[in-house]
């Protein structure tokens, strides 16, 4: 048994019971998503749990070029969905492609990832990359941009996350998602997200992400500044991959030295931006 | 192929399906852990944090207190007897250094007590409710800190016995030399010589060990067990608990596989005793963390080969010098060690000068064992680095080098008969080598000629060939036995009764083969039973490529004598000399064409004349240890930028006489080479600074997934053994001591660096890229 | 308080009493699917694989109480009026099935993947088993066995 001191398990029908039943429950309840974290946590911590199972919160749809994803949708559902194929030449579907096996995939939810912040997650990256937007539910609706779920000051107790949106992309768009593991099946020794827009002046928008370092992904400023005003030429996201090999702290684990970290996080700025400038290319001509 | 006519056979030589294949495809209960046994209790252990302490105290008592916790053993409470737990033939060549419970705990993950409680749940519950106070001792956590000077003594103990050396850290030492080994570098044209470290590596069968104990009607223990040995898990058993012998039976159901950890007696002593005291049965399982860090592992060890030629490409000398680390036990110290040289120096026996220098210490490390390759692994990993620098130096294609020089039939090595397991080897002249087809057909299939060499590039990634040859054996000769049991029933169908031991391997099927060819029947009519130390007759076990030769030389032996048996009886109901009939598609024929069915024979010999039990047991030991053999061929492809290192095609053709069952044959080669490349490219038990293994999950130690792999191309060539069963050799073993040689030769063709430290990971093949970069 | 769950396990309604704080894995044993095997219980080996509500999962990682109502599939459901799924056919044909451990749960993995994808390529197939570990066999007859599958399940649909 994985969690033996689990002591009251509730799957409500709407929200506002919810949020009541996690307020009740005191410090040892937690909101469950597909669980599969909580189950193996094996936590004597955990002695109730609200699966959120229960409030039809799996759904994808597409809104005048944004994607709108339930936030218990699972990895597959999403990958399967033409809503997601369509997105941006299908870079999220790449992604989701690299995150464990099937079997994870098909439990796994898009929410449960966002909220659990591993630091190896290959959602959290691609998704600031691209701008999501995210609806919360503590009694009132809020909803705010993506990076407020991973600022310092981030405050999620007692609030439900339902929705995640993947904003409609400006023409001249385009992102690209870069991972590095030890085997097929694994979790990333480094990752990478970026997007880019253009126009004809060139670069007017960067982002870019790594994550994995080991610390969850955050955004490289200086990569960013480094392509912006850019025509994106391989000199520029040179400059760019050498800036956030600069800027990067990277951390040692079994998985991977800091030093050997550094040296991915250089291959895997560029990979990552010449793939985007590719798709921008292909969409393009 | 040379011009000769092979056998024809009606069984043997098809792939037929597995006898278990059934049961396994529609998930019949048929494992250790699938049999619910009423009232069983369930057993937890608690294992040592530190590498080195005392026991000063241990507390049992809040955990006693804890409701459902039926039994706490500790050193306190338990047999005191050394013994070891490695599972080989007696006695053993391993030392009795290990107690079932000891006051002194050696390694990270040693057993400090075990609690039996009526839920997994509470006996894990109970394990934390221990109180042990420890003495900290030094720790030795390498093969250089176990040898220093005034290094602190792992074993000193006065109740071991076997060690070579304790106050040295020495478990054992294998030397052997052989004409004038530097004389023999003097007379060389050229000289190379390189060390290879090898890593700490586990078996990981994706069923644990795992153990139900019960008592039978008439009191006596019964262990079910995932055991490759159950007659020498009966035997220590009994030693260990003073238990007469007749009063433990070891049955061996489904194994989910074994590689050579369930060689191991791990659990049997614990269960055994939980369930003699508490008179409840019992039941133990590690889990995957336990199975990592306190079962056992592949020997890591420090080999530095030297290797002596002419212009010609012909070795003078061959020297190899091995450090292996055992870890806090010596289980298998001294034969691994044995293998390390026996299985690799008599490959290249054009060298009239050999010189082999083992010796393994004891650590304060996760614990050593048999696992498949046993010891040839590491050792080829730096004898066939060794020939591919050769091979550099003197300009030679690495093919034509090994062509040169390795054995060929009619041919011997003083090294079959100077290294032997434990004892003396055994001399003998190679009857089948079929090496040259096998590189033949492997060069050609990778395309060797027009890819070495030749440094393709695209992108970042850099292409490169490699590749090594390798031998085995096929079983202990001259120690190891395998009994067989065939009895006749009224319908001509047969039992087949087998200590050997099927741990996934499929030898239950290719020994009915065996039994099936000799009977002239198909075979559905051989009905195979194994291993259960009642019923069945005795065999060391599943280990050293054995069943297939000897466990198939005593079936074969049986099924004669009984074919024998039944040529009488049907002697006596056709009025024909026995020596004129033939037997085959279920009957016995005259050369008239008159015949009689099986089942006319079964049924007059149990219910009507004469009547007789039509049966036999028939016993073999080998007097010989064939080897097979194998060239194995990969490109691989290596991203210059991050140093990763993708296998793009993998070619392995083996030798292994006529192969019982192809399917089954190819399966072991599959099987083998993934577990090697995986050896090779991803598994590493990391061990802290505090001896602790940091990574004793799948999430964390990556054994190969499907798509982490090529499609392995594994091809069996026409070969004939005139000593095997029906011609056959062993293949379980020898493929996976092929990839991680392999690899690293592909690899410098790739990228021109050699890789000697292991597994190759992105950030050494990178390490080493740059190496060179700064140094050139 | 032991919860009771409702679970149709290979078609077949059940009302089984469960703990809080179990898995699916272990309900499922104790109700007697002994093809689900423990290999980890950390999600990363996929012997513990079985179809819920038809996608395929590791049980290990499922709450049995969050099982509730759901549809469970195993291999002891596979069988059809003597004869074995298609599948399991054509792993014993292939020579797949060496220790047999990993089996049932390759059998899950392979099947959940020919529901949504019909004809597979081989890259396909390995990215369908990649959760699924097995140690004995290379998975090269594994792979041949599903993509056998694929072919012999086409070739009825065309006929």
């Amino acid at each position: 048994m994985q969690l033996t001191h689990l002591r009251s398990y509730a799957r409500p029908i709407d929200l506002e019971s919810a949020v009541e039943l996690l307020s009740e429950g005191g410090r040892g309840t937690r909101l469950m998503a597909a669980g599969t974290d909580l189950v193996l946590s094996g936590s004597d911590e955990i002695t109730g749990l609200v699966d959120l199972g229960g409030l039809n919160l799996a759904y994808v749809e597409e809104r005048d070029g944004a994607v709108a994803i339930g936030a218990m949708t699972t990895f597959t559902e999403l990958l399967e969905h033409p809503a997601a194929t369509g997105y941006l030449d299908g870079v999220v579907v790449e992604m989701l492609r690299r995150v464990g096996s099937p079997l994870l995939r098909n439990v796994a939810t898009v929410g449960g990832n966002l909220v659990r912040k591993q630091p190896w997650s290959d959602v959290i990256p691609l998704f600031r990359a691209l701008g999501a937007s995210v609806t919360l539910f503590d009694g009132d609706v809020r909803s705010g941009p993506i990076d407020d779920l991973y600022a310092e000051a981030a405050h999620l107790t007692g609030a439900i996350l339902t929705e995640i949106v993947l904003p409609s992309q400006p023409v001249g768009t385009a992102a690209a998602f870069w991972k590095f593991t030890r085997s097929a099946v694994d979790i990333a020794t480094l990752n990478c997200a970026a997007l880019i827009q253009t126009e004809e002046s060139g670069c007017i928008r960067a982002r870019v992400f790594v994550g994995a370092t080991p610390r969850l992904a955050a955004a490289v400023p200086s990569a960013e500044a480094a392509l912006v005003g850019t025509d994106l030429s391989a000199a520029a996201i040179a400059t760019a991959a050498r800036a956030a090999a600069d800027e990067v702290p990277t951390g040692d684990d079994l998985r991977a030295t800091a030093a050997y970290r550094t040296r991915l996080v250089s291959v895997g700025v560029t990979r990552c931006l010449e793939d985007a400038k590719r798709r921008l290319e292909g969409v393009t001509s | 192929m040379p011009d000769r006519t092979l056998p024809r056979f009606e069984v043997v030589g098809h792939s037929e399906t597995k006898v278990d294949a059934y049961a396994l495809v529609t998930g019949k209960p048929v494992f250790v852990e699938d049999s619910d046994i009423a009232g069983s209790l369930h057993i937890a252990f608690l294992t040592s944090p530190h590498p080195h302490a005392r026991i000063v105290e241990i507390d049992t008592s809040r955990a006693e207190a804890l409701p459902g916790v039926v039994l706490i053993l500790t050193h306190e409470n338990t047999p005191t007897r050394r013994y070891t737990t490695a599972g080989q033939g007696y006695p053993e060549p391993s030392p009795y250094d290990a107690r079932m419970f000891d006051s002194r705990v050696r390694f990270v993950g040693d057993r400090v007590a075990a609690v039996a409680a009526e839920t997994l749940e509470i006996a894990r519950a109970a394990v934390r409710l221990i109180d042990v106070r420890y003495e900290m001792l030094p720790a030795v956590l390498s093969i250089d800190a176990a040898l220093a000077v005034g290094a602190p003594v792992i074993h000193d103990e006065d109740d071991a016995t076997g060690i070579h050396d304790a106050a040295r850290n020495t478990v054992s030492v294998v030397k052997v030399d052989v004409g004038d080994i530097e004389a023999g570098f003097a007379g060389s044209a050229t000289v190379v010589e390189t060390v290879c470290e090898t890593q700490y590596a586990q078996h990981a069968p994706i069923e644990p060990h795992v153990v139900q104990g019960y008592l039978d009607n008439d009191g006596r223990l019964v262990l079910v067990s995932s055991t490759q040995v159950p007659f020498h898990a009966r035997r220590i058993v009994s030693m260990v608990l003073d238990l007469p012998l007749y009063r433990v039976r070891v049955i061996k159901p489904r194994i989910g596989g074994g590689f050579g950890v369930k060689q191991e007696i791990l659990l049997e002593d614990v269960v055994g005793l939980v369930t003699m005291r508490t008179g409840r049965p019992s039941l133990a399982v590690l889990s995957r963390p336990e199975e990592f860090y306190a079962s056992r592992t592949r020997h890591p060890m420090r080999v530095r080969v030297k290797l002596g030629a002419g212009d010609d490409g012909v070795l003078h000398s061959v020297d190899m010098e091995v450090i292996s680390n055992t870890g806090a036990y010596g289980s298998h110290a001294l034969t691994v060690m044995s293998n390390v040289g026996s299985k690799t120096l008599p490959l290249y026996n054009k060298a009239p000068n050999v010189r082999f220098d083992g010796k393994t210490v004891y650590t304060n490390m996760p614990v050593g064992g048999a696992y498949r390759g046993y010891g040839a692994t590491q050792g080829y990993f730096a004898l066939e680095t060794a020939m591919d620098e050769l091979a550099g130096e003197l300009g030679m294609d690495p093919v034509e080098l090994r062509r040169r020089n390795h054995i060929q039939v009619g041919e011997t090595s003083p090294i079959f008969e100077a290294i032997g397991e434990g004892k003396a080897g055994v001399e003998q002249t190679v009857k089948s080598c079929e090496l040259e087809q096998c590189i033949d057909i492997g060069a050609e299939r990778i395309g060797w000629d027009a890819k070495r060499g030749a440094r393709r590039r695209d992108g970042s990634w850099a292409h490169g060939v490699g590749m090594s040859i390798h031998m085995q054996g096929s079983g202990i000769a001259d120690v190891d036995m395998a009994a067989a049991t065939i009895k006749m029933n009224d319908d001509g169908s047969f039992n087949l009764l087998i200590g050997a031991t099927d741990l996934g391997t499929g030898s239950d099927t290719i020994l009915g083969q065996i039994a099936a060819e000799v009977l002239g029947v198909p075979l559905v009519k051989i009905v195979v039973y194994s291993s259960d130390t009642d019923m069945t007759p005795f065999d060391t076990g599943a280990y050293a490529s054995s069943t297939t030769y000897v466990s198939g030389n005593a079936v074969r032996l049986a099924a004669e004598q009984v074919r024998d048996q039944i040529l009488e009886v049907a002697s006596a109901m056709l009025d024909e000399e026995a020596a004129s009939l033939r037997i085959g598609s279920e009957r016995v024929t005259v050369a008239t064409g008159e015949s009689v069915t099986l089942e006319d024979v079964g049924l007059r010999a149990l219910y009507a004349t004469d009547q007789v039990q039509i049966g036999a047991t028939a016993s073999y030991v080998g007097a010989e240890s064939p080897p097979p053999f194998l060239a194995s061929f990969a490109e691989v492809a290596v991203d210059t930028e991050t140093g990763q290192v993708k296998i793009i095609e993998y070619v392995a053709v083996a030798d292994c006489g006529v192969p019982i069952n192809p399917a089954a044959a190819e399966g072991q080669v599959e099987g083998a080479v993934a577990n090697g490349i995986g050896y090779a490219l991803t598994e590493e038990m990391l061990i802290s600074d505090h001896g602790r293994v940091r990574n004793p999950t799948f999430f964390d130690y990556k054994i190969p997934a499907a798509p982490d792999l090529p499609r392995i191309q594994a091809i069996l060539v026409d070969s004939y053994e005139p000593t095997g069963p029906m011609g056959a050799k062993s293949i379980a073993e020898i493929g996976i001591n092929a990839p991680m040689p392999t690899i690293a030769n592909a690899i410098y063709d790739a990228v021109g660096v050699r890789l000697r430290t292991t597994p190759f990971t992105p950030e050494r093949v990178l390490d080493a890229l740059e190496g060179i970069q700064q140094n050139g | 308080m032991k919860p009771t769950i409702a679970l149709t396990i290979n078609g077949i309604q059940r009302s089984v009493e469960t703990e809080l704080g179990e898995t699916l894995l272990e309900v499922l044993r104790r109700e007697g699917m002994k093809s689900v095997k423990l290999g980890c219980d950390t999600g990363d080996c996929g012997a513990c694989a079985v179809l819920l509500d038809g996608s395929a999962v590791n049980s290990c990682m499922v709450l049995a109480v969050a099982a509730d109502g759901k549809d469970v599939d195993t291999v002891e459901g596979l069988e059809h009026d003597g004869h074995l799924h298609p599948m399991q056919q054509a792993m014993v044909d292939a020579g797949a099935v060496q220790c047999g451990f990993c089996t049932p749960g390759i059998l899950v993995s392979g099947i959940d993947l020919l529901s949504h994808n019909p004809d597979p390529t081989e890259d396909e197939v390995k990215e369908a088993l990649g959760g699924n570990l097995c140690r004995c066999t290379g998975y090269v007859k594994q792979v041949d066995a599903i993509l056998a599958t694929a072919r012999l399940q086409a070739g009825e649909t065309d006929a």
